[in-house]
């Protein structure tokens, strides 16, 4: 029997790899390779352009962290906007908030999303039965550079690696548009890559100077997430006026009861205490 | 009246077991007649005082079972202020009033009461489980303060819900003004509806006829006074009276048994007895303090622009009747709130009044007072009319009335899980705390009620109108109330 084996590579030498018991779908869609896989220990698992995207197993914590972070610093988010999130399990976290009115998400290849429909309902399963979540399939730095200003609480960037069709989202022009479109309590929340490995410690340094810049308060957290280079990820949190731990509402948030398995009130501080090294690497960029 | 009413039965045990019974105590309290007490509290407090802080015992009798000298008072009581049983409270009329209410209702049975009952009736409603029908009182739109219910109103709420188990009558309210009580219970007892009197601050009605009617000389079924309050005995000390028909005795024991301490606190207990004791002896007392609250009203009415209300208010009905010695001025001509007056006379005049709310203060004339302390308060008013006056009037913000719709029981609300959400969002949400605001001190929602669009309209302008609101919270500048997550 031979093996089925998907690699990743972290570092020029280091790589990470999977073995799958069956290679479930392969395309090539007009804007990258899609390939889903079914592996013993981590169920379904999707890449993109062969970096691995979302896995059954621990999706939980990128999704966790990404929505419950800033819905409980401000309890009043009524519009989302939600840029990337194909296979679903942003929108899927934002809907479990009964206050929230509307979901836009805004996805470049809408073969993700199809795909993710089709085989991974766990994160995917409410982007056809929430009437909230309103799917958009162009580019979203398009789409946010023709919103009007202040109509967003939130925006999640929740892209790609800066590589490919990502790469307009680390723009300078991108995060202006972001900060216009956002109400004055707004928050925006973006992907920061990695502090561990030279490639995306370079993307985290340019992702933080440029949003540093632009807004007052832009603060770094930190999350586990075993299947991405390192296992240790970052998201930025930047907002015109909140901030995530003095207008951190821990009360409000517990009384929603919501069942989540990486986030908590504690973790929520913890969280943007971060090691020295990578504390050093943002500050000697700034 | 039957019995001696010169007796102090539990005063005189209490002092004679303290300090002539030879026994050393084996028993709490620990503090052993204040023995342990470090000097300063026990100079502060006086050795005897502290003595006399002891526990129940065969010789003292017990508040739970009372069969010895508690008994012997709470007779004296319940002969003086014409009543069959008296029972001595220790935690305020706040127990007597949900005592009445678990006395009375059952989970689910429904329960007649004033939209600005005092919110110890709104906690009798979650510990009893049952459904309260609102009756709104009328708010008299000068003062800006809420009044009696309509007769009118009562019969038809009854003539609507004649399954009713009780209904509660203010009586006063907390400026001194009464409904038409005699009748309302009347009517409510050709239905079987036990009446309940909420005479927190009407302890002296009972006892004279200068003074509005009392609900024990109408005979309704439970009664509680506050005597704590202006009937003379120590902070905390209540009496709930009740009449046998309607609720039975051993209900109204057991009720009170449920919450209440097993070590009720003697210095209370005698200070009714005492308190019982000196009104009963000195009725004189009572009319002195009529006359001195008359010469208080006439003279702050001299004092322009100041109004002090009397008789010409009465209307027989939503205003029957009021109470002498609550004196209330209305402000409201000088430019500035009630509650900023109240203040000022503080922190410039130290005279302490008893509340201020947006056109009136309240100042309460007691047993204690004389014609030199209430010269302090004249002189203090006449002096801040004429340093303070902005000769100009301040705006009242009239309250709509909302009918209310109760969804749930307040205790299912109570008991039900709940979030906070912002006001806009709280919309045909069921509340899960109530919402104050005053004035008028009524709810515009209760536990169990559905916010309706409307309600949160007026909200959003009284928050404007700076109005004080109870069970709202601001948070990042927006007003979050608290509903019932259940049917989110
Ligand atoms: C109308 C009314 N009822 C009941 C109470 C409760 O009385 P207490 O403070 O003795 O518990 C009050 C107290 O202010 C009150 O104003």
């Amino acid at each position: 029997m031979s093996h089925k084996i998907y690699t990743e590579k972290w570092a020029k030498d280091v790589h990470f790899s999977i073995e799958y018991t069956s290679h479930i779908h392969h395309e090539e869609s007009p804007f990258q390779t899609i390939d889903f896989y079914q592996s013993e220990t981590l169920g379904t698992f999707f890449t993109l352009d062969g970096l691995m995207m979302v896995n059954q197993k621990d999706e939980f914590s990128y999704h966790d962290m990404i929505s419950h972070v800033p819905m409980s610093v401000n309890p009043n988010i009524k519009r989302v906007l939600i840029i990337g999130g194909g296979d679903g399990g942003t929108a899927r976290e934002i809907s479990r908030y009964p206050h929230v009115n509307q979901i836009d998400m805004v996805e470049i290849d809408e073969r993700v999303v199809k795909l993710s429909i089709e085989y991974l309902p766990q994160t995917a399963s409410k982007l056809e039965t929430d009437e909230r979540i309103h799917l958009y399939f162009e580019d979203g730095v398009a789409f946010v550079n023709q919103k009007e200003d202040g109509y967003y609480d939130l925006v999640l960037v929740d892209s790609t690696d800066p590589i490919g069709p990502g790469e307009g989202l680390f723009s300078k022009q991108f995060y202006d548009d972001c900060f216009r479109i956002l109400t004055d309590d707004g928050i925006l929340i973006n992907q920061h890559e990695s502090p561990y490995f030279d490639r995306d410690k370079k993307e985290m340094i340019r992702a933080h100077k440029k949003i540093k810049e632009l807004f007052p308060i832009a603060k770094v957290y930190q999350f586990h997430q075993p299947t991405y280079p390192s296992g240790h990820w970052l998201f930025g949190f930047a907002s015109k006026k909140l901030d995530p731990i003095k207008d951190h509402k821990p009360d409000l948030w517990e009384e929603l009861d919501l069942d989540t398995r990486y986030y908590n009130s504690d973790i929520h501080k913890a969280a943007f205490a971060l090691p020295t090294y990578v504390r050093k690497a943002l500050k000697n960029n700034e | 009246m039957k019995l001696d009413q010169t007796r102090i039965p539990l005063y005189h045990e209490h002092i004679d077991y303290v300090l002539t019974d030879p026994s050393v105590n084996f028993d709490v309290p620990g503090h052993k007649h204040g023995r342990s007490f470090p000097d300063f509290y026990k100079q502060m407090m006086s050795e005897q005082m502290l003595a006399l802080d002891i526990n129940s015992s065969k010789t003292m009798d017990n508040l739970s079972n009372p069969i010895g000298v508690i008994k012997e008072a709470q007779e004296l009581a319940a002969d003086l202020f014409q009543a069959d049983q008296a029972y001595f409270l220790v935690n305020g009329s706040t127990s007597g009033i949900q005592n009445m209410i678990l006395a009375s209702c059952n989970p689910n049975d429904k329960i007649i009461m004033p939209r600005n009952m005092h919110k110890s009736a709104i906690n009798g409603l979650v510990l009893s489980g049952a459904l309260p029908i609102f009756i709104y009182p009328e708010i008299e739109s000068d003062l800006g303060i809420s009044m009696g219910m309509s007769l009118e109103n009562v019969k038809k709420t009854i003539d609507e819900h004649q399954d009713a188990k009780a209904i509660m009558i203010l009586n006063p309210t907390y400026y001194g003004y009464t409904s038409n009580i005699k009748e309302i219970t009347e009517y409510a007892h050709q239905f079987g509806i036990a009446v309940l009197v909420d005479e927190s601050h009407g302890s002296l009605f009972a006892l004279s006829d200068k003074l509005p009617l009392s609900g024990l000389e109408v005979h309704a079924d439970m009664v509680t006074i506050s005597m704590h309050k202006t009937g003379g005995s120590l902070t905390q000390s209540s009496i709930l009276f009740h009449n046998e028909g309607l609720i039975s005795a051993s209900r109204v024991r057991s009720v009170i048994n449920l919450a209440q301490t097993s070590s009720a606190s003697y210095l209370l207990m005698s200070s009714l007895d005492v308190a019982r004791y000196q009104l009963a002896n000195h009725p004189e007392m009572i009319d002195d303090l009529i006359s001195l609250s008359d010469y208080v009203r006439n003279e702050v009415n001299k004092i322009e622009p100041l109004f002090c209300p009397s008789e010409e208010l009465l209307n027989h009905d939503t205003i029957y009747d009021f109470d002498q010695a609550k004196i209330v001025i209305d402000v409201s001509n000088l430019g500035y709130t009630g509650f900023e007056v109240v203040d000022l006379l503080q922190e410039e005049y130290h005279t302490q009044l008893e509340v201020g709310e947006t056109n009136v203060i309240l100042a309460v004339i007691g047993l204690g007072d004389d014609l030199k302390t209430v010269e302090v308060l004249l002189s203090a008013l006449r002096s801040f009319v004429k340093r303070y006056n902005k000769k100009r009037k301040t705006k009242y913000s009239s309250v709509n009335i909302h009918v209310p719709i109760t969804l749930r029981t307040p205790r299912e609300a109570f008991f039900s899980k709940a979030m906070m959400v912002t006001l806009d969002d709280a919309i045909d949400k069921i509340a899960s705390d109530q919402i104050m605001v005053y004035p008028p001190g009524i709810p515009l929602a209760i536990p169990g009620e559905l916010i309706t669009k409307q309600m949160v309209e007026e909200f959003h302008f009284l928050l404007q109108m700076e109005s004080q609101l109870i069970g709202c919270t601001m948070i990042d500048e927006i007003p979050y109330i608290r509903i019932m997550k259940e049917g989110i």
